[in-house]
């Protein structure tokens, strides 16, 4: 087969977007108007600094053993500040104890009312809380390990390690002969568990790991009251924890919504050709191997129009401040992962639609419900029609929703994740993949109907 | 001279009860090679629905067609390639210049590129587009774009073409233009099939003429004899102050020795004689000693209008 006709078709098409009047209104001004809008209403108001999240905890410490608290209670080693900072329920019931209270207790800011960080669910053992996880019911699942009292007395402190600290670990070290060396990082004996392609995950994830950190600079014993730690969410979190504007948290959305607008455009230019009056695609039917070049030629032209659309898109949305955490390119992608799904949305709507203006409307309601479906603009209630199925990186499987069936879902989730949140490309793969899959198969569809509609013989 | 192209008992119906259009109802041709054919019937005959089966756009529900020896079915690409369309209704892109035109249907016939320009460049001089080659078809007259209709369908050196109605509503000038250029298509060893409802285009332009109605063909010979087969002798034709009572005084006329036929035909009232002039004065004193008067009179010769009426009652173009 040569390629001659389709670079043809190609070329003929491209000079007639370039003469449409319909063009920029459709690639540039639409996805912009939608962006600039969000921006006027949207760009200055913050959200998710206050979520709590769901956090299940197994606590297995064993609390301190009798060697170590005795060398305490001698008080010949430590510093007298010991006792005063940390509570006596520590050294009776354990720093596990006190650990899972001080998560249990923490705020976003000191303010009385203010919101909890965690809400904390305690569980016997790690299978029992295994399946909330699969469903979501948690967010985060940690398990302190039984040697975790001990360990909280023997870690370094980042400060200090270097004279008492470093004394103190071998002191303890000392007092247990028969164990192995304790651990000098108390996340060593904290275990995280989750789904890592689940974005409260990751969020819940980033702060547990600012929280141990703060833990262990000031439950040495010779820093900080351990009890009373109170965590504020202050400058110093917002690295960890971005925090965006609704405007922000929308972009995603409305970046794949932009990309699933220009199909209308190309259609309606498919359409021109079945004109009553002006039937070019007779012309077109009349040539040989005409299906395949014509099918070749128009997806080659919209190759260009689909990468020039998701520039303009990403630029519009840095130019009015969004300021991404992930990876751009990665994001930009990820976004062009939707191009089989704008193809099926052509072939599809020009194969049973002939009228310009129809298909025009029928795409132009169709494109902003599709990606209302797939929750671009807000989240949509759960509608779930397997459950587990849907593999991710973590190896827990979660529910196959009714919006999964749409691509674009998984676009969506896995541009918000990677822009919003920085996931990295092996944690959103499998949206990837599904997306594909799933627009691949309706592309494949769709071919077959305009093919069989358009180029054979009518009756 | 061979038959390039058979045709037997084709039929197309559309629509169902009442609303059934018997728009081909059993038409059966044979096109000989290097000729021109004319299609003429009057609008909804069926003419534009035989092409479009002929060519492959429609199916037919019976009948079969055989394209130089071969089924268009089977070896559709084959055909495709000898097979050039003029259409009736204008088909091209109107955002597009003159010349991308051609040059786009050019690439998808996937004509070599060295000839492409050549073509294209004699194909503009032979209907006269020089001048607006890269203007948007969308700017050009009426008249201009029927024009380029004309080339777009032999932008690819097809050997039969099926040429349909190529020119309503031209000026004259155009007309002829258009004209020219089918003509001198056998020259170049092409076949041609015309359709019309303009029985002076039938007329000059085609070798030999069917004349469809109601999906059937009426007749079919060439215009020469369609012609001469009603009747030797030169038609008159007066219209009368007194418009009523015109059917019988035709048939009065008819009985008039040396007139071969009268009759009325769109508020006309025609005769046909072989020696019209001689008859005259009887003629027109007949008709004020019926209380009416001649308005005004013309004496032409037979043409493929009067075989129509005369085959069917009505004028071509009623
Ligand atoms: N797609 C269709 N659906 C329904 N009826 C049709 C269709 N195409 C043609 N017809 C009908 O079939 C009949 C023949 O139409 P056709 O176009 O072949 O006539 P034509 O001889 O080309 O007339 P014209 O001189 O007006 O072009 C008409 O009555 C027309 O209304
Ligand atoms: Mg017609």
């Amino acid at each position: 087969m040569s390629l001659r006709p389709a670079i043809g078709i190609a070329h003929r098409m491209g000079l007639q977007l370039l003469r449409s009047k319909w063009t920029i209104p459709y690639l540039v001004l639409f996805p912009l108007f939608f962006i600039g809008l969000y921006w006027v209403g949207f760009s200055t108001s913050p959200v998710g600094e206050s979520q709590t999240f769901l956090l299940g905890v197994v606590n297995q410490d064993a609390g301190l053993s009798k060697d170590v608290k005795s060398l305490f209670q001698n008080e010949t080693i430590i510093n007298s500040s010991f006792t005063q900072y940390h509570t006596s329920e520590a050294l009776e019931k354990g720093f596990g104890y006190e650990f899972v209270n001080i998560l249990a207790n923490l705020t976003y800011s000191n303010l009385t009312d203010a919101p909890h960080i965690f809400e904390v669910i305690r569980y016997e053992n790690e299978s029992a809380a295994d399946s909330k996880l699969f469903n979501r019911d948690l967010d985060l699942l940690i398990v302190l390990e039984p040697q975790f009292s001990n360990t909280s007395l023997s870690i370094l402190n980042r400060y200090w390690h270097n004279t008492y600290g470093v004394f103190l670990h071998e002191m303890i070290q000392a007092s247990f002969p028969e164990a192995p060396d304790l651990p000098t990082d108390i996340n060593s004996v904290i275990r995280v568990i989750g789904d890592e392609s689940y974005l409260n995950f990751k969020m819940a994830k980033s702060l547990i790991s600012i929280i141990v950190r703060e833990y262990q600079d000031l439950t040495t014993a010779f820093k900080g009251p351990g009890g009373s730690i109170s965590l504020q969410m202050n400058e110093e979190y917002e690295v960890s924890i971005p925090k965006y504007s609704l405007f922000a948290l929308s972009i995603p959305g409305l970046i794949a919504f932009g990309i699933i607008v220009q199909p209308s455009l190309i259609s309606m230019l498919f359409c021109m050709e079945f004109r009553p009056t002006n039937r070019t695609f007779d012309r077109i039917r009349l040539t040989p191997s005409s299906a395949r070049s014509y099918i070749l030629g128009s997806i080659l032209i919209q190759i260009p129009v689909m990468i020039g659309q998701t520039l303009i898109l990403f630029l519009a949305s840095l130019i009015l401040g969004f300021n991404p955490k992930g990876d751009l390119l990665l994001g930009f992608c990820i976004a062009l992962t939707l191009f089989p799904f704008s193809l099926f949305l052509v072939y599809i709507s020009t194969a049973f639609l002939s009228n310009e203006d129809v298909v025009g409307n029928v795409l132009g309601f169709g494109a902003p419900f599709i990606a209302f479906m797939s929750g671009a603009f807000i989240e949509v209630p759960k509608v779930i029609l397997f459950s587990e199925v849907f593999p991710t990186s973590s190896g827990y499987p979660r529910d196959f929703l009714l919006w999964d069936l749409l691509p674009i879902t998984h676009t969506v989730n896995a541009l918000r994740q990677v822009l919003l949140y920085d996931f990295e490309v092996q944690l959103v793969f499998p949206d990837i993949l599904m997306s594909l899959f799933l627009s691949l198969t309706l592309l494949l569809l769709s071919l077959y109907c305009f093919s069989y509609l358009r180029f054979k013989r009518r009756s | 001279m061979s038959n390039i192209i058979e045709v037997r008992e084709l039929k197309k119906y559309f629509g169902k009860g009442d609303k059934l259009v018997k728009a081909v109802d059993g038409i059966s041709l044979d096109i000989r090679e290097g000729e021109i054919f004319g299609l003429l019937g009057p609008n909804g005959a069926g003419k534009t629905t035989s092409l479009r089966m002929i060519i492959g756009l429609l199916k037919p529900d019976a009948g079969n067609i055989t394209i130089m020896g071969g089924d268009p079915l089977k070896n559709g690409n084959k055909l495709k390639r000898k097979l050039g369309i003029i259409p009736q209704s204008v088909t091209f892109y109107e955002d597009l210049t003159v010349e991308e035109n051609l040059s786009f249907l050019a690439k998808i016939y996937n004509i070599p590129r060295s000839i492409t320009n050549e073509r294209i460049d004699s194909l503009i001089s032979r209907v006269g587009l020089e001048k607006k080659r890269k203007q948007l078809v969308r700017t050009l007259s009426g008249g201009l774009q029927r024009r380029l209709n004309l080339i777009l369908g032999l932008i690819h050196d097809p050997t039969i073409i099926l040429c349909d109605e190529p020119t309503p509503g031209l000026d004259p000038q155009s007309r002829v233009a258009v004209w020219e250029v089918i003509k001198e298509l056998p020259n170049q060893g092409k076949t041609v099939i015309l359709t019309t409802h303009f029985m002076e285009e039938a007329d000059r332009l085609s070798d030999r003429v069917a004349i469809i109605d109601h999906g059937k063909i009426l007749v079919l010979d060439t215009p020469k004899k369609l012609k001469s087969s009603i009747g030797e002798g030169d038609l008159v034709e007066f219209t009368l102050t007194e418009k009523t009572n015109l059917e019988n005084l035709a048939q009065k006329l008819k009985t008039f020795e040396g007139i071969e036929d009268a009759y009325v035909s769109s508020g006309l009232i025609v005769i046909r004689s072989l020696d019209v002039v001689s008859r005259l004065s009887r003629v027109l004193g007949f008709i004020e000693s019926h209380g009416s008067k001649v308005e005004n009179m013309s004496i032409r010769s037979t043409s493929l209008e009067d075989v129509f009426i005369n085959l069917t009652g009505r004028a071509l173009r009623d």
